[in-house]
């Protein structure tokens, strides 16, 4: 096996676990609201969620850099300054400094929950569409719109379920 | 490059990674309101041990092969300022980030039963150390891909 390949199946396996993680992180929470009370359970899944979640996040960035350590070795240098790169790079530097922000309490969860799912999706999509023509700044523009759409569909959910926005433990 | 090189700056980037995650945890855990001592206990020697493997090799490839064979390939690119911006700044805002994590690893190491009993104090500026740490972490590693891409 070579490093790319090595490189490439767990820069895949930490997107899995990421996007996976943050899926079903929301799906397990918005359960969780429905019933008003966050069960011993539900507690369990949410923490081996989160777990993986962080797991998945550790591979992705240390693969993700090993890609980009390969291509400076190899004299593929001009990769290092392709837009969906820095996109990417960017919407994780948002979705670790959001979760920094959502544990201090200084967003609210609906916020917290969009930037992360969002987050997570984008950089499954970046990552598998190459050849994607758009800018730095159409992509970050079209990702913050994005974040606003999942706020909205967050909420509407939350709404059509009935529930509050404070389980108790 | 040679082999030796290639592997101290590839040591210099996981390493710097490694020790950049291991702080984020410091600062997430602080967050928390109680936060566990062993964890940060742990993750600030994990965090600290990197930085300095980072800063040491990162050091030694500065020193012995930067300068000479890649600054000039930079300055001369259609991209200088990835020199004379980014390594000016990053190269001195690397040198201090292992003494802010020798204090805060300190800290955490001595003054550990003080974080949960004390509210704010000590804590909060733990917290606002560990940020640090973290985002110029995140702004030194960004310098690093866009000193890399210039190097064509």
């Amino acid at each position: 096996m070579t490093w790319d390949i090595l490189i490439k199946l767990t820069h895949l396996l930490g997107t899995v676990l990421g996007v996976g993680g943050a899926t079903f992180a929301e799906i397990f929470y918005l359960k969780s609201l429905r019933s008003g009370t966050i069960n011993e359970t539900t507690g369990d899944f949410l923490k081996t969620t989160y777990r993986i979640l962080r797991i998945g996040m550790i591979i992705l960035i240390i693969s993700g850099f090993s890609y980009l350590i390969v291509n400076r070795l190899e004299g593929h240098a001009e990769r290092l300054y392709s837009p969906r790169l820095w996109s990417k790079l960017t919407i994780t530097a948002i979705l670790l400094l959001g979760v920094v922000a959502w544990q201090a309490k200084k967003i609210p969860i609906w916020l917290g929950s969009a930037v992360s799912l969002t987050s997570w999706w984008a950089a499954l999509i970046l990552g598998a569409w190459r050849g994607l023509g758009a800018t730095y700044l159409e992509i970050i523009v079209a990702y913050f719109l994005l974040v606003a759409l999942m706020g909205i569909a967050l909420s509407l959910i939350r709404k059509t379920l009935g529930v509050s926005h404070n389980p108790k433990t | 490059m040679t082999s030796l090189l290639q592997i101290l700056l590839i040591a210099h980037i996981i390493f710097g990674l490694l020790g950049v995650v291991g702080f984020y945890a410091v600062w997430m855990v602080l967050l928390k309101r109680n936060p566990t001592p062993k964890f940060l206990k742990l993750s600030s020697l994990w965090g600290l041990i990197f930085l300095i493997v980072s800063w040491l090799t990162g050091g030694y490839y500065y020193a012995t092969f930067y300068g000479a064979s890649v600054k000039p390939i930079v300055k001369a690119s259609a991209y200088p300022w990835a020199h004379n911006l980014f390594m000016e700044a990053k190269e001195h805002v690397f040198l201090f980030m292992p003494f802010l994590a020798v204090v805060l690893t300190l800290v955490i190491w001595l003054q550990h039963e003080k974080l949960n009993a004390e509210v704010g104090g000590l804590k909060h500026s733990l917290v606002l150390v560990a940020g640090i740490i973290t985002i110029i972490g995140f702004i030194v590693t960004f310098a690093g891909i866009i000193i890399s891409g210039a190097v064509r």
